[in-house]
């Protein structure tokens, strides 16, 4: 048997699945970055909803009143369609069944993530004399 | 016609070979790029969930510091998926003749144990000696001064003490601890505390006077944050041989998702911070 020229199938059979292998690859590219984005804007939304916390913190506990507020920080206008409230409320009966005097402080951070909206809620307790006062 | 011939034959397969580098090339990059994005995703979820257990511990913690706990867990907040359990929150030392350990503290920073009960003022340690520990480390060896508050029958007065484990500076007269039956510094001694920590040196102090009110402990020298505790040198049969109960140690636990945070509070009623300590405790009258 002399030698053929040509590809073998071996060789053709390599290529394509490498070339197959190789779009799947490229066209997951795109995804993967907006992935990485995604896990960015949801580490900032994470980082002002805890400053947020922090501030609460930092007011007497006395000066602390109930109601909805927005939250106000420059890092939201790097979140596309960001919007923020916290909420300050007495303490869940169902958790303070003592009548403790603490305040419950709900932080929420809302922003648009191409076709949905994604959110990060934060949820912590601020007492009297306690943490920080 | 031969150096044709050699020429083609070597050729052979070679686009095969370049292909496969370009792939392999290609193919590293690409799997570079879907693993960041998914460890950043991981990564940031995970952190948002250790977020909202950190928020849910310090709850936790505030809910303990007004009052008891009755349930397990003891803060709960269902629309963001976190819970908190507490440990703890009695006042230590819990038993008669147990050790009160502080947690680590830095170079000047002030470690307080009543000797007196704390809300009272009245007397509760009586005795004329206490074992006192320090320091976890044989390189960054730390030194301690102890102020001993009491009260002489119309005023009250300190007694300052100095403790080192090597002669570092023989013109401060500071007292080097020499290993017998009671002290030395061996790295290796336990208050019997269950969960207690290990410490360089052990000292009885002797020959304290009566009406002993507090005691202020100061490390000093060393570098890193290191732990104080104190014991009772008789610790059964006696009275006026145990540490009022003065401290609260509260460890929250929160929880979301599969991540969980743990905090430690270490709390005393009424310390006088330690930038004080040179002027309330001063003998002579301050002078700007």
């Amino acid at each position: 048997m002399g030698k053929r020229n040509g590809v073998s199938l071996i060789e053709l059979l390599l290529v394509v699945t490498t070339v197959g292998f190789l779009i799947f690859l490229v066209g997951n590219i795109p995804n993967s970055i907006n992935l990485v984005g995604k896990a960015g804007r949801q580490s900032l939304a994470r980082e002002i909803a805890s400053k947020q916390i922090e501030d609460k913190r930092a007011i007497q506990y006395v000066n602390l009143a109930n109601g909805e507020s927005s939250v106000s920080d420059v890092r939201l206008s790097s979140l596309p369609f960001a919007s923020g409230e916290v909420i300050v409320s007495d303490c869940d009966p169902s958790i303070c069944n003592h009548e403790e005097n603490a305040k419950k402080v709900m932080v929420t951070i809302t922003w648009k993530e191409s076709t949905q909206t994604e959110t990060v809620t934060l949820e912590t307790l601020i007492g009297e004399g306690g943490l920080n006062q | 016609m031969i150096y044709l011939k050699t020429m083609s034959k070597s050729q052979v397969g070679q686009v095969l070979l370049i292909l496969l580098l370009v792939m392999a090339v290609g193919l590293g990059v690409g799997i570079s790029v879907i693993q960041r994005s998914v460890s950043d995703v991981s990564t940031s979820s995970k952190v948002e969930q250790s977020t909202r257990a950190f928020s849910a511990a310090e709850a936790g913690i505030e809910k303990a510091l007004q009052g008891t706990c009755s349930s397990d867990p003891c803060v709960n907040f269902p629309e963001n998926n976190s819970t908190a359990s507490i440990m703890g929150g009695g006042l230590l030392p819990a038993e008669p003749g147990q050790a009160l350990e502080y947690p680590d503290i830095s170079k000047e920073k002030i470690a307080q144990f009543y000797l007196a009960d704390p809300a009272t003022g009245n007397n509760y340690y009586t005795q004329s000696s206490l074992d006192v520990y320090w320091g976890n480390s044989s390189t960054d060896k730390a030194a301690v001064e102890l102020t001993f508050i009491y009260f002489d029958g119309a005023t009250f007065r300190n007694n300052k003490i100095f403790y080192d484990q090597i002669d570092r500076v023989p013109s401060n007269g500071f007292i080097v601890i020499t290993a017998n039956a009671t002290d030395n510094c061996n790295g290796n001694n336990t208050t019997g505390l269950v969960g207690g920590a290990t410490f360089q040196c052990k000292k009885r102090v002797s020959g304290l006077q009566a009406n002993l009110k507090i005691l202020r402990a100061r490390l000093l020298y060393n570098n890193t944050d290191q732990p104080i505790a104190i014991k009772p040198t008789n610790t059964t049969g006696c009275s006026g041989c145990s540490i009022p109960p003065q401290a609260k140690v509260i460890t929250s636990t929160g929880s979301a998702g599969s991540t969980k945070r743990t905090i430690q509070l270490f709390s005393e009623d009424a310390v006088v911070p330690f930038f004080f300590d040179y002027a309330i405790f001063s003998a002579g009258d301050i002078n700007k």
